[in-house]
Parts: C-alpha cells; sequence; structure tokens
C-alpha cells in the first residue's frame, strides 16, 4: 500500500483510485476496530462510525450527552482500540491552562546550577477527553485553540509539537448549565463532528445488564498496531473527491448562509450566522472517511449527505425565532439537505428525470 | 482512462434528451406568447385599420421564431457533461465512482459501475399545453371573427380634424393680434382640444353643435374687434386728415380760427385715443399736452399726424389680417377703403375759406364727408344712393271687377295697337279717366251712365227708395 501512494497518480497524469484490493484491506482493518468498539459498547453502532470517520479524518470531536450514556468508556475504548495513548482531563471551574498544556518548573541541576524545565501536561497525547469542557473557564478553553488547530503547544516562546496523531474528544452535559461557560463558536467551530450520545434502549440496557458486572467492558482484543493505523491513514489519503461533489459540499456550505443563492427558506428565517469554510473542508474530510468506511475509493453525494449533520449541526447560529418556533439546526440541515440537488442541475420545477432501475454487474 | 464508452453514450444521450426537453418547454413557451401577441396584434389592426387577413398571416413566421429559440435554448441551457454524469452518479447510487472516472484512472472499479441505462427526460407540461392551445384558438379566432364583429369595438370617432385645425388657427390669430385675452384664448384651446378628444361619431349633433358655439364665440370676437379696429382706423384717418389739413391751411387761417380748429382736432383726438388703446400709447405726454393746450406747432402737427396715420395703418392691418383669416368679410376692407384715404388739401381749402368760430366747428364737427341724409344730417353735396331695389319675379296683377260703367265703356274702345312700352297719350282726344264725374263733361253724357261703386250704392238706394234691380243701378 505504501508503494501504491506514490503511484497515486498514473502515467497520464490522473489520479489512481485505489484498487479493490487495497480498498479491502482497508476496510478489514476499519471493520476490526467497529467491531472491536460495538464490543465494548452496545447499541452504539452508528455512533462508532462516526467517531471513526472523525478520527480517520484527523478531527476533533465533540460528545454531548448526559452523564453515565457512555462518552468516557468509548473514548477510552477507542485509544484501546487504535493503540494510542489516552488523557482525561475533568474540566473544573478552576482548572487552569498549564493545567492542560504543562508548565516551567524550577530545578537544580547536577552541579549546582537551576534551570527552568518543562513538565509536561496532559494535552502531550494521542487522545485527550476533555470531560466537561464547558465547565471550564474561557481562558482554559482558548489553552486548547492552538493544540487542537495547529498541532502544537506554545509556552514561553517555545513551540512544542504534539504527539501524531492527535485528536480532542470533548463532551459537554447538556443539563446542569449553570456555571458553565459554553463553547465560543471560534472554539466549536475547530471540532470536526458534535455527536449527540443518547439514551440506549431497553433491549440494549439489558443486554448490558446482563453480561457486564458493574458495567466493565471488556478489553479490547486484537487493538491496530502503529503500522495498520498509518495504512488506514494513508489509504484516507487517496480517497478520490471527485469535482462535482466539491462543488455540492461548497453549494451546501454556501447555502447555510442567509440570503445566499440556494439557501432554503428554514435558512433565510432561522439562521443568523452559517457555517465557515472550515465546515467545508471537514466536510470533504468526513466524506472520504465515510466513503472509506463504505468501501469505496470515491466520495459521493450520500457520503457528504450522511457526514453533513454531525459536521454542520454546531457551526450553524441561529436567531430567537427559531427558539421561539422550536426549530432546531437538525432540521434546517435536514431540510437542506432534501432541497439542494446533488448535481445542480438546476432544472425547472416540471421538468422530471426518472432514472430506471440499474443492476449491477 | 475516460469512462467506459457505453456510460459515455448515456451521458450523452441523457444530455441531449434534456436540451429537447429544455427546447421543447422554451419553444412552447414562446410560441404561447407570440400567439397571443399575434392575436392581440390581429385584432387591434382589424378593428382600428380594417386590414385584411392576408398581411396579418405573415405572423405565421413567428412559429419558425419560436422553434428557432427552442432550439437555441435547449442546446444553451442543456446542461454540461460533468453535471449530467453527476446526476447519473447520483440515480445510480454509484457513490461517485461514475464522477471518478472521468477525472482519474477508475483501475478495477469500472465493472463496478451499475448497468448504464438512459433515464427518462419527462416534461410534465400539462398546463404548458394548454396555455398553448387557448392561445391557438385565440389566434384563430381573431382571424375567423367576421368583420363586422370586429368593427363594432372599433372606435367610432368624428373626423373633425380639418375643423379644428382652421379653429385653432383662428384663435391662434386672435391671441397673436391679442384680441383675445389670454385666458379666454386659453380656454376656448382648451375646449376646443377637449372637443377633438371627444368628438365621437356616434353623436355628431353634440360634436358640431359645440364647434358651432366655439366658432361664434370666435366669430363674435373676430367682428367685434374688426369694429374696432376699423372704426379706430376711420377715426384716426379723420384726426390724420384734419391735423394735416390744419398744417396747410394754418398760414390763411386766423388764429382765432386756428384755435377753435386745434381744439376740435384735441377733442377728436383724445376721444378716439381713449377709445384705441394702440393711439393712446403711441402718443408722447409731451405732444399729448401741447395738443390738450391746442397749441401744436407745425412740427408738432407734423408728428402728430404720421402718429395718427401709423395708428391707422396698424388698426387696418389687424382688419386685413383678420380679413385673410376668413374671419371677416374681405369685402367690408374694400368697401370701407375709401374712407381711409385721406385728401388734407381739400379740408385745408375748406378750412381757410371758412370763417368764424361757429362755421369752423359746423365744418369740423359735420365731419369733411358729406352728410347722411336729412337737414341736420351733415352736409347736403351727399350723392343720393338707391338701395333694395324691387324684384319682379313673382309679382301678379291684382284682379279687380270692373264697374259696369266702365265694362260699357270698354265695349266701346278701340283697339290702338299692342305694344309693350307705355301708351302714347293722343292729344286730339282727351282722356277718359274713370271716376264718378268722368262722363258728365260739359255738354255731353248723362246721368244714366254715371258709376255708381259699390260702397256708395245702399246709399244711393237709400236715396232713392226703391228696390235694387238685378244688378243695375
Amino acid at each position: 500500500m505504501t508503494q501504491n501512494l506514490e503511484a497515486a497518480e498514473g502515467h497520464s497524469g490522473q489520479a489512481t483510485l485505489l484498487s479493490p484490493d487495497e480498498i479491502s484491506s482497508a476496510t478489514a482493518l476499519i471493520q476490526r476496530v467497529l467491531t472491536q468498539l460495538d464490543r465494548t459498547l452496545l447499541g452504539r453502532q452508528q455512533l462508532h462510525r462516526l467517531v471513526l470517520v472523525g478520527i480517520l479524518s484527523r478531527g476533533h470531536i465533540l460528545l454531548e450527552g448526559l452523564p453515565g450514556v457512555g462518552k468516557t468508556a468509548l473514548i477510552k475504548a477507542l485509544g484501546q482500540v487504535l493503540h494510542l495513548q489516552f488523557n482525561r482531563v475533568q474540566f473544573t471551574p478552576d482548572l487552569m491552562p498549564s493545567d492542560i498544556l504543562g508548565t516551567h518548573i524550577l530545578r537544580e541541576i547536577p552541579g549546582g546550577g537551576r534551570e527552568m524545565s518543562f513538565q509536561s501536561g496532559p494535552i502531550f497525547t494521542n487522545i485527550l477527553l476533555a470531560d466537561e469542557i464547558n465547565r471550564a473557564s474561557p481562558k482554559t478553553q482558548s489553552a486548547l485553540l492552538e493544540a487542537m488547530q495547529e498541532g502544537c503547544v506554545t509556552l514561553l516562546g517555545q513551540t512544542r509539537e504534539l504527539p501524531r496523531p492527535f485528536f480532542v474528544l470533548a463532551s459537554q452535559n447538556p443539563i446542569e448549565l449553570e456555571g458553565t461557560y459554553p463553547l465560543p463558536e471560534a472554539q466549536l467551530d475547530r471540532f470536526l463532528f458534535k455527536l449527540n450520545v443518547s439514551d440506549v434502549n431497553v433491549d440494549v440496557l439489558t443486554e448490558i445488564i446482563a453480561t457486564r458486572r458493574r458495567g466493565e467492558p471488556p478489553v479490547p482484543e486484537a487493538p491496530l498496531s502503529a503500522e495498520e493505523l498509518q495504512d488506514l491513514m494513508r489509504a484516507m489519503e487517496q480517497v478520490f473527491l471527485p469535482r462535482p461533489v466539491c462543488r455540492y459540499i461548497s453549494r451546501l456550505v454556501a447555502a447555510t448562509h442567509p440570503q445566499s443563492a440556494e439557501a432554503t427558506a428554514e435558512v433565510n428565517s432561522y439562521v443568523n450566522y452559517g457555517a465557515s469554510p472550515r465546515a467545508a473542508i471537514a466536510m470533504a474530510e468526513a466524506a472520504r472517511a465515510h466513503a472509506l468506511l463504505e468501501g469505496r475509493p470515491s466520495v459521493g453525494f450520500d457520503d457528504v449527505k450522511a457526514i453533513a449533520v454531525p459536521v454542520l449541526n454546531h457551526r450553524l447560529i441561529l436567531n430567537y425565532k427559531a427558539r421561539f418556533d422550536q426549530i432546531g439546526t437538525l432540521i434546517v440541515i435536514q431540510q437542506l439537505l432534501d432541497r439542494l440537488d446533488p448535481a445542480g442541475l438546476k432544472l425547472p420545477a416540471d421538468l422530471h428525470i426518472q432514472p430506471f432501475e440499474v443492476a449491477g454487474r | 482512462m475516460a469512462a467506459p464508452q457505453e456510460h459515455q453514450q448515456v451521458i450523452q444521450q441523457t444530455r441531449r434528451r434534456i436540451g429537447v426537453a429544455l427546447g421543447l418547454r422554451t419553444g412552447v413557451a414562446v410560441l404561447s406568447g407570440w400567439l397571443l401577441a399575434w392575436g392581440i396584434l390581429v385584432v387591434i389592426l382589424r378593428a382600428s385599420l380594417s386590414t385584411s387577413r392576408g398581411p396579418l398571416l405573415w405572423g405565421l413566421t413567428g412559429i419558425v421564431v419560436a422553434v428557432a429559440c427552442g432550439v437555441i435554448s435547449g442546446i444553451r441551457r442543456r446542461p454540461s457533461l460533468e453535471t449530467v454524469r453527476a446526476l447519473l452518479d447520483h440515480y445510480w447510487h454509484s457513490g461517485g465512482l461514475l464522477m471518478a472516472s472521468a477525472e482519474s484512472n477508475p483501475a478495477g472499479w469500472a465493472i463496478r459501475i451499475p448497468d448504464a441505462a438512459v433515464p427518462r427526460v419527462r416534461w410534465v407540461g400539462r398546463r404548458h399545453w394548454w396555455i398553448l392551445l387557448g392561445c391557438g384558438l385565440f389566434a384563430m379566432t381573431s382571424f375567423l371573427v367576421p368583420a363586422r364583429v370586429v368593427n363594432q369595438f372599433r372606435p367610432n370617432r368624428l373626423q373633425v380634424g380639418t375643423e379644428v385645425e382652421k379653429l385653432a388657427e383662428k384663435i391662434e390669430v386672435l391671441k397673436e393680434e391679442k384680441i383675445l385675452p389670454p385666458e379666454r384664448a386659453k380656454s376656448l384651446e382648451e375646449a376646443l382640444r377637449r372637443l377633438q378628444q371627444e368628438a365621437a361619431g356616434n353623436d355628431p349633433g353634440k360634436t358640431w353643435e359645440a364647434m358651432d358655439h366655439l366658432e361664434q364665440a370666435i366669430a363674435k370676437a373676430s367682428a367685434e374687434a374688426a369694429a374696432d379696429a376699423l372704426r379706430n382706423a376711420q377715426k384716426s384717418a379723420q384726426s390724420e386728415e384734419l391735423a394735416a389739413a390744419l398744417d396747410k391751411a394754418r398760414e390763411q387761417m386766423n388764429p382765432s380760427d386756428l384755435t377753435t380748429a386745434m381744439n376740435q382736432l384735441s377733442k377728436d383726438v383724445l376721444k378716439a385715443a381713449k377709445l384705441d388703446e394702440l393711439l393712446a400709447g403711441e402718443i408722447p405726454d409731451e405732444l399729448k399736452e401741447q395738443l390738450e393746450k391746442g397749441e401744436l406747432t407745425a412740427q408738432q402737427l407734423a408728428e402728430l399726424s404720421q402718429k395718427l396715420g401709423e395708428c391707422k395703418e396698424c388698426n387696418l392691418a389687424k382688419a386685413r389680417k383678420l380679413a385673410a383669416a376668413r374671419m371677416i368679410d374681405p369685402a367690408l376692407l374694400d368697401k370701407l377703403d375709401g374712407q381711409f384715404q385721406i385728401d388734407p388739401d381739400a379740408l385745408a381749402e375748406l378750412l381757410a375759406a371758412c370763417e368764424g368760430e361757429q362755421g369752423i366747428q359746423m365744418l369740423l364737427a359735420e365731419g369733411n364727408k358729406p352728410g347722411r341724409g336729412g337737414v341736420n344730417r351733415g352736409r347736403g353735396d351727399a350723392a343720393m344712393t338707391w338701395t333694395g331695389g324691387s324684384d319682379r319675379n313673382g309679382m301678379e296683377f291684382k284682379e279687380k271687377t270692373l264697374p259696369p260703367g266702365a265694362v260699357a265703356a270698354l265695349k266701346d274702345a278701340q283697339l290702338q295697337g299692342v305694344s309693350i312700352a307705355a301708351p302714347t297719350p293722343n292729344s286730339s282726344e282727351p282722356s277718359k279717366a274713370g271716376g264718378a264725374l268722368d262722363p258728365t263733361q260739359a255738354g255731353r253724357g248723362s246721368a244714366r251712365t254715371q258709376v255708381v261703386l259699390p260702397e256708395h250704392r245702399k246709399v244711393v238706394q237709400r236715396y232713392f227708395e226703391r228696390e235694387s234691380s238685378s244688378g243695375t243701378p
């Protein structure tokens, strides 16, 4: 697969798609991860797929859900399955940036001298679980900005690289909002996905109680090696994004802005500010990862639709009218996906194209 | 590597179908619009200009235009190959493979692309077709509807343009000559304009009546203006003649007579100036002052004469302009032409010969023109004029029954001859004039032949108390 990366472009200058064999091996790895995750957290298949999409896209994920629904367990299991270092920080109002990033301490060195040595914080890891991130002060929340965007930390004028890969998986509690600091839009925008971790149904709950003492999940088996993870990341790099899909993503993001050419009535009525270009970039990467999960070497319109909601739902800023009408971002995005023609044909309403049933070869 | 050939063909065919559908849609819309516009045009032209159907058939060329519009629209609006490929990829759920095959090497993925099938492009244009049908029927109806039906909607206008133009010219003349005040002229013009707009052939009497009213108003104003102009011209001419005559005769006249004549001139000129604004404006204040004093020098007299002449010419010019515009009878000007010619020499001679204040006053009061008949109406050398000659047409002699005596006399009469001329009386024989005493000439005649007129018959009967006989007294 490594050799194929160099051969990504053919002799004619055209990009070469991943071969079916390469896709098969990547899909097998993905399936292994998903199986492990599904075994660890029961009844969360869709969530696991999206988290994996986020990881493959090298994005940070914000998990929102009530306490005890398995957010921390998921992240812990992910770290174990991917064989990555994992740190957890419980955010509190008195948490300082140095508590996360690290600090310089004065210590004696052999020979009688003193020097400032850097004591790295918990951020120097592969997966950082920022638990209840909205409880920390804005100052501490902002300390994560550079780390999330650039993958490095600058302290006393010295920039230190964070381990690769680096993911921030933050969680926040939608209730008990007293004494919390809602994440500012600039920081929210740095999260690739915002995923809602909902309650599990009765059957899943029964299964958990019946099979797990004290709710302890089983230890994941056969975690991915570092090389396998690298191969997976390289395969991600080769997933082809056709130009019409790029255009669809661009139109989709542009349509989230009120008064834009393709904005829906809901967008015009309820959205104050639409998604940023970073959202389009995130959507493209996430669509690539989704296509890889689906076992395809190229991105289709359905991949974009599959990841559009988690990418956009925390990036649209709705107005008060939406709150009064009880309209959420989910409804606005869903209307947008339903009404925007992916191909951008712009045909009159009375002109219909009826595809015949197709049969695969 | 390009997409497989069959996929490419499907994409091309789909694109063509979409182009055809778009072209058909545009063509139908353009054709509907054209048929509607054409139908309206046909109705308007047939109703307003009575255009025959033949030339209007050129509108059929609009169908060609509509087809051309459809073709052009179909070609221009058909989507690009990339867009069609994306559309088919979406419909076939090929997960971007079809799109990727155009931009990259599909390697072993080509066989994973679903079987190519040209989608069906369907235009649900029922509403458009109904509109086209409606417009077509309208256009056809506009052709087939009989002319008499179309003409019912034709506005029946009364052609009064020429008359209105003539009246407008007259109003313009009156305005130029300041005969009509501007407000009055404006209101007349407005009335004329409204009249032309509202002139309807269905009720011509109303229009003509209004036009007559306007014409009468204009004619009245013209006649009054012409009369004023001619009167002023006449007054100016008389005063001019008197001024010129005084200028010539002042050496021969004694001072008192000259003063009397001057006063009369002053009186005439000031009286004329009151009626004639033009004259009032023409005479300078200094000259007017001297005129009122009756102490005009020879130079001032000449100047006054010149001013009076100019006023006369101005008034005559106004009258001529009215005549040229047919607003007054030109014969009136010709008739009065002699009255504006001045002959100061004759008047100067009369003034020099006239002596005494009373004589001068009489001469000048009566004017230098002959009188108009009567002992107190001017000079007696007026020429006699004969007007109103009798017409013999239709005149008949009144039949009168002659009395029996006259009938008897006629029996004895002898025919001397027949002539159309008046009979020549025969001097040898006395004329036999009729009358009661006619036969009672000395030595001849008798009472028997005495003629008793019918109105005297009863008186005679009572006198003689006898019964009337059968007709003979």
